[in-house]
């Protein structure tokens, strides 16, 4: 199991590499002369031009340039926003934690309408909720995340007059709960049939069967031998739509008006403020990076095989 | 006295109203006998043998008596108590019969505490004590062990041990050697027949192996399509089969443990 | 119900549609007609106007072409990319399949939107770039699938045997591996049509797909963005528009799946 996390964690490694490498490209390399967009749109002053061209190294070759990146990643430095000249690391501590509050919240939301749901339509399978529930995931799975956000703003904001549409007002629960429901419920319609899928599988496993034959109680059968069973490919969903999860919120956050991290990136893409942009890119994709890490891990120790077998290691087992 | 009395058992498909899966099936099994229920596969065996532990999901018509209680009436809490106590299932596939995630050792242990209200402390005594008695030794390392650490041969002793571990008066047995190779299964079988006088149960051995049913079986039935063909001594089938069936099966079949 | 049947039909009505957007709306959807903004649903404008007086039916038909036009193209350059790199990296093994595999990782390693914005912001906007990008976050996927199909083939007999009797490496990848590729991949680009035309959906919103005045639906759902109070029917349409053709593919997808006994 330790050895296993360790090979997992050194697979990390070269994923990271290759990120920052594109991320690396995007922002110094493609097209037109870097220092005059870094400097903005406006015409820069040929001494402000110079003084961007030292700092960047910009003649240095592109493995040097390479370097003195990932050195100033290491100091935590993700460069300037055109902006406002601010440093981007600290425009991002400042707006991330609205958005991992709102991200944890709606998590808890999808894990527990996902699976819920989705064992339940497990359980009584073909019946009116089982049809119901495989449905509903079909549509929400169909649906942009932002449109989703629309409707529940008419319906529960606007003619229902129940809970606020814009907006962290005083951080009061209220406000969290019609962003992290939209955020939460497409990624639980994955969540909900995955877990269908799954269960279904194991129920009718011969191993739940004997479990019974046994005479262990359906309770027990189903949340200690079933639902342990059928857990890893739920895990590794709700892991691999972490991802969706990410982007979703970024046009969540803009229905809402949330002030996060998705909103403020919003922003920087209408000022084509492209430091802020791929210092995002790079923290949320480490983020996603971790997660999925932690997914392995989780599945290693839900699953006593898939710690021996290599071929079920990393996103191998997700294609 | 008859330990289980089935009286014209027919048996239909979960949800579908067409044909029977196994119709009008009567016998009895005295206690410490063992019988076999023969046939090929999809004759109905295994149906029949959910039937007996209350599994079938399915609709039954006929009684089903076990210690002269009728079973098909009784309700899910009931059953449950006579499942692992009274009546036991060995399937046919120790692989797919084994959760892969749990140990073997919390698996025994789990049936002895929920089952025979066992301490946790006795429980892990009896547990290994099991492994021993199925030869599964060192039994401090196998109850350590997942279910992809074992060998085909393993895990069916280690479902045996599963299944006897509440000391059941009916063991209800579905082809229990077929998925083993030869030679495993013959140690199988000599494992099971010393448990068998040792410990003192009823068998209902279900198999298409003519030749494993008359090596542990006293009595044996033929079931061909869902219906009974022939009945009767495992002696007198043997020597003198009625049925043309019967001769074609007993034609076939090769060792005792072969597979299909 | 025949679920291959619904997602036919559902496909189908879209197509109709669309080649027929100037038959059923006299409006030019680029035109602006500040007068009559955001007028509700009415017999002149069947699905009424937006913000800035277009019509919505008009919008909506043309945006139909832009968003089947994208999402087509997307996946066409997904499987032109994924499916030969599968091939390679399943046929052949070895460094060149972790080679190709890990770089399938580090694109994979980027939440899909997140990873569009960003090269978006680099390339600019507009529907050409779409998709390009669409096509460099897709590809890993139908590579992934492709190997997956193509390793589990190579390990069988009949390929062991073709070799024997001295089928080259071109013959047995031709003949043999590619077609048996196909399958899943058809499954994967169909549900993939919907996943793209979400994505294209989510870029247009954020002002980075397709550009106004173009019309995708897209960005007519952005132009609701605050107004849902005044004008609830600036949703309706673009979003049952967006639903129905996703849930299309995606039954299709799922029918053709099943039919043919695939596991992706």
């Amino acid at each position: 199991m330790l050895a296993f996390g360790v090979r997992r964690i050194l697979w990390v490694a070269p994923i990271l590499i290759g990120v920052t490498l594109i991320l690396f490209l995007l922002l110094h390399v493609l097209p037109g002369d870097q220092a005059r967009i870094l400097a903005g749109y406006r015409q820069p002053s040929d001494q402000a031009m110079i003084n961007i061209k030292e700092k960047l190294n910009t003649e240095a070759p592109l493995y040097t340039q390479y370097k003195d990146y990932l050195i100033s990643l290491g100091r935590g430095d993700l460069g300037t926003s055109f902006r406002n000249q601010r440093p981007v690391s600290s425009i991002i501590a400042e707006s991330l934690p609205s958005s991992l509050a709102l991200a944890s919240f709606a998590l808890f939301l999808e894990l527990l309408i996902g699976i819920s749901a989705g064992a339940w339509a497990a359980i009584r399978r073909d019946s009116f909720f089982d049809r119901m529930s495989m449905v509903s995931a079909a549509v929400l799975i169909a649906m942009p995340v932002f449109l989703l956000g629309l409707l529940l703003q008419l319906v529960f904001g606007v003619r229902l007059r129940w809970l606020p549409v814009s907006g962290l007002g005083d951080g009061g629960l209220n406000f969290y709960i019609l962003p992290s429901l939209v955020l939460a419920l497409v990624a639980a319609a994955y969540l909900a049939r995955v877990t269908r899928s799954s269960l279904i599988d194991v129920l009718s496993s011969d191993y739940v069967q004997a479990a019974r034959a046994n005479g262990l109680s359906s309770s027990r059968v189903l949340f200690v031998h079933a639902l342990k069973n059928a857990l890893p490919p739920i895990v590794t969903v709700a892991g691999l739509h972490f991802g969706f999860l990410i982007g979703s919120a970024v046009a969540t956050e803009v229905v809402f008006n949330w002030p996060g991290l998705g909103h403020r990136l919003f922003l920087a893409v209408l000022e084509r403020d492209r430091p802020l942009i791929i210092g995002a890119a790079l923290v949320l994709s480490t983020i996603f990076i971790f997660v999925n890490l932690l997914v392995d891990i989780l599945n290693a120790w839900l699953n006593p095989l898939a710690r021996v077998d290599g071929k079920q290691e990393g996103l191998e087992a997700k294609a | 006295m008859s330990l289980l009395r089935l009286e014209s058992v027919t048996l239909y498909a979960p949800g579908a109203s067409g044909d029977p899966i196994v119709s009008d099936i009567s016998f009895e099994i005295e206690t410490d006998e063992t019988l076999a229920l023969v046939g090929q596969s999809g004759a109905g065996k295994t149906s029949l043998a959910l039937a007996i532990m209350g599994l079938w999901s399915g609709k039954i018509d006929g009684n089903i008596f076990f210690m002269d209680q009728e079973m098909t009436s009784l309700n899910e809490t009931a059953y449950q108590e006579l499942r692992g106590r009274s009546l036991a299932l060995l399937m046919q596939d120790p692989l797919a019969a084994i959760n892969p995630t749990l140990t073997i050792g919390w698996q025994l242990r789990e049936v002895l505490r929920l089952r025979r209200g066992l301490s946790r402390q006795a429980a892990r005594k009896e547990s290994l004590g099991w492994l021993k008695k199925v030869g599964l030794t060192p039994a401090s390392d196998l109850a350590r062990a997942y279910l992809h650490q074992l060998s085909g041969g393993m895990a069916q002793r280690a479902a045996l041990a599963i299944a006897m571990a509440c000391q059941p008066r009916l063991l209800i047995a579905d082809e229990p050697f077929s998925a083993l190779d030869p030679l495993t299964a013959a140690s199988q079988i000599d494992i099971f027949k010393q448990h068998r006088s040792e410990i003192g149960f009823s068998t209902l051995l279900i198999t298409h192996n003519l030749h494993l049913a008359k090596e542990l079986a006293s009595k044996v039935i033929i079931l061909k399509s869902g219906k009974i063909v022939e009945a009767g001594r495992v002696s007198s089938v043997f020597t003198a089969p009625s049925e043309d069936y019967t001769t074609q099966l007993l034609a076939a079949g090769l060792k005792p443990g072969s597979s299909k | 119900m025949n679920k291959a049947r619904v997602g036919l039909v559902i496909i189908s009505i879209l197509i109709l549609l669309t080649l027929a957007a100037g038959f059923l709306s006299p409006y030019d959807p680029i035109r602006q007609d500040r007068e009559s903004a955001l007028k509700s649903p009415s017999l002149r404008h069947p699905l009424g106007t937006d913000s800035l007086g277009r019509d919505m039916l008009a919008r909506l038909l043309y945006g139909a072409r832009t968003s089947l036009t994208i999402a087509l193209g997307a996946v066409i350059f997904m499987v032109a990319i994924g499916l030969p790199i599968g091939v390679i990296a399943g046929y052949f093994g070895g460094i060149v399949d972790s080679i190709l595999m890990r770089t399938a990782d580090v694109f994979l390693a980027f939440p899909f939107v997140l990873g569009a914005i960003a090269v978006m912001t680099v390339i600019g906007p507009g529907a050409r770039n779409v998709f390009v990008v669409l096509a460099i976050f897709g590809w890993p996927q139908i590579a992934r699938i492709t190997r997956a199909q193509v390793k589990n083939e190579v390990s069988k007999d009949y390929i062991a045997a073709t070799k024997v009797v001295g089928g080259s490496a071109w013959y047995i990848l031709w003949r043999h591996l590619l077609p048996n590729t196909l399958g899943p991949v058809a499954v994967y680009s169909l549900m993939g049509m919907g996943t793209v035309i979400l994505t294209e959906a989510t870029l247009s919103f954020l002002g980075i797909g397709v550009q106004l005045p173009y019309p995708a639906w897209g960005s007519m759902l952005a132009d609701a963005v605050g107004r849902v109070t005044v004008a609830p029917w600036l949703i309706y349409g673009p979003g049952a528009a967006v639903v129905l053709t996703c849930l299309g593919f995606n039954i299709l997808g799922e029918a053709l799946h099943e039919a043919l006994e695939i596991k992706i």
